[in-house]
């Protein structure tokens, strides 16, 4: 059940807040992995933080945040249990997603609705069907 | 009644616990596994509402730990999922969960009526 218009209007800078802050930890962690530095701490990470954001945008009623990020979830799963390899080709990908999201946000901040990602979903499917 | 929610997203975290205050429950929350398990020990709830993916000690982790401290019968557990978790849900369940709740689909008379079927010591039916 989504949340009430009071509870998403009480709850709204509390959500921007700590998805900002999941959407850094994608970005840090994914520009460290782009490195080849801290490979399964950062993917524990990128699993954490894509997990909770998109838990937290669903229960927000942010769709297009919310399938984003549980596309990213399921990457990086798929990467933390060795299914999948985050390779050069890749992490550009993820890399574009993460920005994507940090720009749909401050969209949301601003007017309450969200920037078109479907184009970025779409791609990020196509890494999931690949990886299953 | 006490309730324990152990949880390491912030925004889940402050929600419910303000939710479960609202209607005089008394609620304290930790942010990992770890402290989760510490704070079962002081201040021995009632029930805990426990979240899986977590930094320091997952929830699975929690529940082995509860078990080895031959808490589970007495404290039930229910587990903070989302879609998707359905093999952690069940693995949490053989670990000594009694039921889960979607925590991204708020309805607070469902997550009470389950709370209450546990403390009365019955079996959390699923969503």
């Amino acid at each position: 059940m989504p949340l009430s218009q009071d509870d998403q209007k009480k709850y709204k800078a509390l959500y921007l807040q700590t998805a900002r802050q999941y959407v850094k930890e994608l970005q840090d962690n994914l520009t460290l992995v782009n490195t080849g530095k801290e490979a399964e701490e950062s993917l524990a990470s990128l699993h954490r933080a894509a997990h909770s954001l998109g838990s937290q945008s669903t229960m927000m009623g942010y769709v297009q945040m919310s399938t984003a990020s549980s596309h990213l979830e399921k990457i990086f799963l798929a990467a933390k249990e060795k299914r999948k390899e985050l390779t050069h080709e890749i992490l550009p990908l993820l890399i574009k997603a993460a920005n994507e999201m940090e720009a749909c946000m401050e969209i949301i901040d601003q007017d309450s609705k969200e920037s078109d990602l479907s184009q970025t979903i779409q791609e990020l499917q196509t890494l999931v069907d690949t990886a299953a | 009644m006490k309730i324990l929610l152990i949880e390491d997203d912030t925004f889940f975290r402050e929600f419910y616990a303000t939710k479960l205050r609202e209607k005089a429950i008394e609620v304290v929350t930790a942010p990992d596994g770890e402290a989760g398990l510490l704070t079962i020990q002081t201040f021995m709830p009632d029930l805990v509402l426990l979240d899986i993916i977590m930094p320091k000690k997952n929830g699975f982790e929690v529940l082995e730990e509860m078990g080895q401290l031959q808490l589970l019968p007495r404290l039930p557990v229910l587990i903070f999922s989302t879609l998707g978790q359905e093999k952690d849900v069940e693995k949490a369940r053989l670990l000594g969960a009694r039921g889960y709740v979607n925590k991204s689909f708020f309805d607070f008379d469902k997550l009470y009526g389950r709370i209450l079927l546990l403390l009365n010591g019955q079996q959390a039916t699923p969503n």
